[in-house]
């Protein structure tokens, strides 16, 4: 555990490196999502969150000198649960939803409430 | 000197005032209220008390079952959120109450109950900047 629960913000802000607020891509526009990206909740938009700043996407969460990876997660009905970004241990960071930030392993999230990780994409560090 | 004793919540099905004709099954808390007890205070305590424990009991779930959500249409979408808000306007002063105190994604309920939206588009997704605007509102 890397920090105590919080409400404000979650996961895809954690990944995503802007932990002041809460992101996400609803239909009633509470929440905040770039202008530039369609507010629908697909994989596709959360890949271009993050090809908004950097990344692209690659083929797996190994660990690769020089860059810094996340990994989207999904539920089976393919619907985006959760972001994790990799340390430069190797491991990853995760905010787990409205509670505690944790540092874990990748096979550590596998087949868990969140899903899998359903796309890698890194960015040069 | 007989004790006087109020229903439990499972207890409570018609007050002793209510004629035979009140069906409270088919009517909503507040308007079996007002048709059948009038403004007693000590009915009105007593609803009060019934909303506090029901909102309670609601968030208590809610809390629990989407602790590690992040997505926000999962925890709005919850069915004890949904039952907070059917609770209406009486919940307000607890939701309210609720959000003075925490950082409690109450921000869809409350606009869902008032029909408002004091969200400025620049405070999206700023928790304590939309709870800033919320509680401005009350104020």
């Amino acid at each position: 555990m890397t920090s105590p629960d919080t409400t404000t913000y979650n996961c895809i802000a954690w990944a995503y490196g802007d932990p002041s607020r809460w992101f996400w891509p609803d239909i009633n526009g509470l929440y905040f999502w770039p202008n530039s990206i369609p507010r629908i909740e697909s994989l596709q938009s959360f890949v271009q969150l993050f090809a908004s700043i950097g990344y692209v996407v690659c083929p797996n969460g190994s660990l690769e000198v020089g860059y810094e990876k996340i990994a989207i997660f999904v539920k089976q009905n393919g619907q985006p649960t959760h972001a994790a970004r990799q340390l430069p241990t190797g491991f990853w960071t995760s905010k787990l939803g409205q509670g505690i930030d944790v540092t874990h392993s990748l096979f550590s999230m596998q087949d868990s409430v969140y899903g899998n990780p359903a796309t890698f994409m890194k960015r040069a560090k | 000197m007989n004790q006087a004793t109020y229903p439990t919540l499972q207890q409570y099905s018609r007050p002793a005032a209510a004629s035979n004709y009140a069906n409270p099954e088919s009517l909503q808390l507040a308007e079996y209220h007002r048709r059948s007890i009038g403004v007693s205070v000590i009915m009105l305590d007593l609803y009060t008390r019934q909303i506090k424990y029901l909102f309670d009991y609601y968030k208590s779930i809610w809390l629990r079952e989407t602790l590690f959500s992040s997505s926000i249409s999962e925890i709005t979408n919850h069915p004890a959120y949904h039952g907070i808000i059917a609770l209406g306007e009486d919940a307000l002063p607890f939701i309210i109450d609720d959000l003075k105190k925490t950082d409690a994604h109450w921000f869809y309920a409350l606009e869902k109950i008032t029909a408002k939206n004091p969200i400025k588009a620049e405070h999206r997704g700023n928790v304590k900047l939309m709870k800033a605007d919320w509680l401005n509102l009350f104020r």
